[in-house]
């Protein structure tokens, strides 16, 4: 096994047992909040699924730019870009899932129209659009120009979304940790609990990104070899046929 | 690139007078949808009339898409976008022409559209001037950010371009809904808000379509 295979092996089981921890600390050690009761043990992993979204559509965002730069213009970038926004889509949908788990007991209702959910669903859609783009079949560099600006386009609705709480004034609250004035509302266990999922689902999304990366390479350089055998195959029958 | 842009716009307002694509097919299109919608809200006048402002923006999202896929479009006939590209064509000259283009067109529909949902749904229109401006800045914020996502999805499957076009401008839909909505009750001061919000995506979009169309153009 190379370095770089035993390297991202080690964060993949890092991840997992990382996550597994916060899950432990977030049921069985942590104590309930004084208002929200048990049902604040969801903080532990809906605030980092969350950030992983933002921190996911920023990689794309910074990929899909240095892709439509000439002079950084590599393929590598455009395989980061998607295998990020991937990353994101599946962020995004856990996101609203625990939310909407969370918003049941809280609210009374697993969905409502809120600014902040309906932004949030909106961003699931425009990538979940930016996904559809890229599987449909056309040459590489215009599959990747095209995806980076579409990339481009839709990272504006994520700042819409973290800042929507704070301009519509919502149902759902301001957030505890990535608030304007970095002031963190929660403390004790339960801040090391938060800050451990913070950390694990950053390791989870690393390991996810560069496992998508390497196999779109190798499906790249794939394709690339195929192309080739069959100029040398049409080559070598039109010498024969001469 | 002032002289691309006017020719840009000129011709393509041309095709459109000639073609009358937009009066013979999206303008029937509009008053279907609008007469759907009647039909979904059980044509309760007073429900209609809450929901205007709403019914309003979703039928014309209907309709600048169609007119964007159609400025778009248009392009790739006889490869006439690889013709101007190759001739070296300033492309935000290109594309400042096409949005002023669809931007007339849309005004044009939505003033025939707003005068048949005032009769329709019995809406009267008060405070026109706030109304229009807001629909001016609304289009062109639509407009915008269409054109680049058309050019991105051209040639490619017809549902991506609402696919990816709607999420991006529903920020622009809402605040031009909420501004209808407080311009047609008469309630300027609540409008204030959302049409600094209105103007400010408008111009994010517009800014972002004049540096990335001539990218949109080299994919």
């Amino acid at each position: 096994m190379s370095r770089n295979a035993k390297l991202k092996r080690g964060v993949g089981i890092t991840a997992l047992v990382m996550i597994a921890l916060t899950f432990w600390l977030g049921l069985y050690v942590t104590p309930p909040a004084e208002v929200m009761g048990n049902l604040v043990r969801m903080l532990y992993i809906h605030p980092p699924m969350a950030w992983i979204a933002y921190l996911a559509y920023g990689i794309t965002t910074a990929a899909s730019l240095l892709y439509l730069w000439k002079r950084t213009r590599r393929r590598e970038w455009d395989l980061i870009a998607a295998a990020s926004a991937e990353a994101g889509v599946f962020f995004t949908g856990l996101t609203i899932l625990t939310g909407s788990i969370w918003g049941r007991p809280a609210w009374g209702v697993w969905w409502t129209w809120d600014a902040l959910l309906t932004s949030t669903a909106v961003l699931f859609l425009l990538y979940l659009g930016y996904l559809a783009l890229r599987q449909v079949p056309m040459s590489e560099t215009k599959r990747g120009v095209r995806s980076a600006i579409a990339a481009l386009v839709a990272f504006i609705d994520v700042p819409i979304v973290h800042e929507s709480v704070y301009w519509w004034k919502t149902l759902h609250q301001t957030p505890s940790v990535l608030n304007p004035s970095l002031n963190v509302e929660v403390h004790g266990s339960m801040a090391w609990t938060l800050l451990l999922g913070f950390v694990a689902f950053t390791m989870a999304y690393v390991w996810m990104v560069w496992t998508r990366y390497e196999t779109s390479k190798r499906q790249a350089e794939l394709a690339d070899l195929e192309v080739e055998r069959a100029i040398r195959e049409r080559l070598s029958v039109e010498e024969v046929s001469l | 690139m002032v002289r691309t842009a006017i020719a840009m716009a000129k011709k393509d307002l041309r095709l459109e007078w000639r073609a009358r694509v937009l009066i013979n097919q999206v303008l029937p299109f509009v008053f279907v949808v609008i007469i759907l919608f009647a039909f979904g809200f059980d044509a309760k006048v007073e429900i209609l009339g809450q929901v205007t402002p709403g019914l309003f923006w979703v039928t014309s999202f209907f309709g600048l898409e169609l007119a964007i896929a159609r400025s778009v479009g248009i392009e790739g006939e006889n490869q006439a976008q690889v013709g101007l590209v190759m001739m070296g064509v300033n492309p935000r000259g290109m594309f400042l022409g096409k949005v002023f283009a669809v931007v007339v067109e849309m005004l044009a529909l939505e003033a025939v559209l707003s005068v048949g949902i005032a009769v329709l749904f019995n809406t009267p229109l008060h405070e026109v001037p706030l109304l229009a401006l807001s629909a001016l800045i609304a289009d062109i914020g639509v407009t915008t950010v269409g054109i680049v996502l058309a050019g991105v999805t051209e040639g490619l499957s017809g549902s991506l371009l609402p696919l990816l076009l709607f999420p991006v401008v529903s920020p622009v839909l809402l605040s031009a809904t909420k501004v209808w909505q407080y311009g047609l009750s008469g309630s300027l001061a609540k409008a204030v808000p959302w049409s600094e919000l209105l103007v400010g995506f408008s111009l994010i979009y517009l800014v972002l379509g004049i540096l990335v169309y001539g990218v949109v153009l080299e994919g």
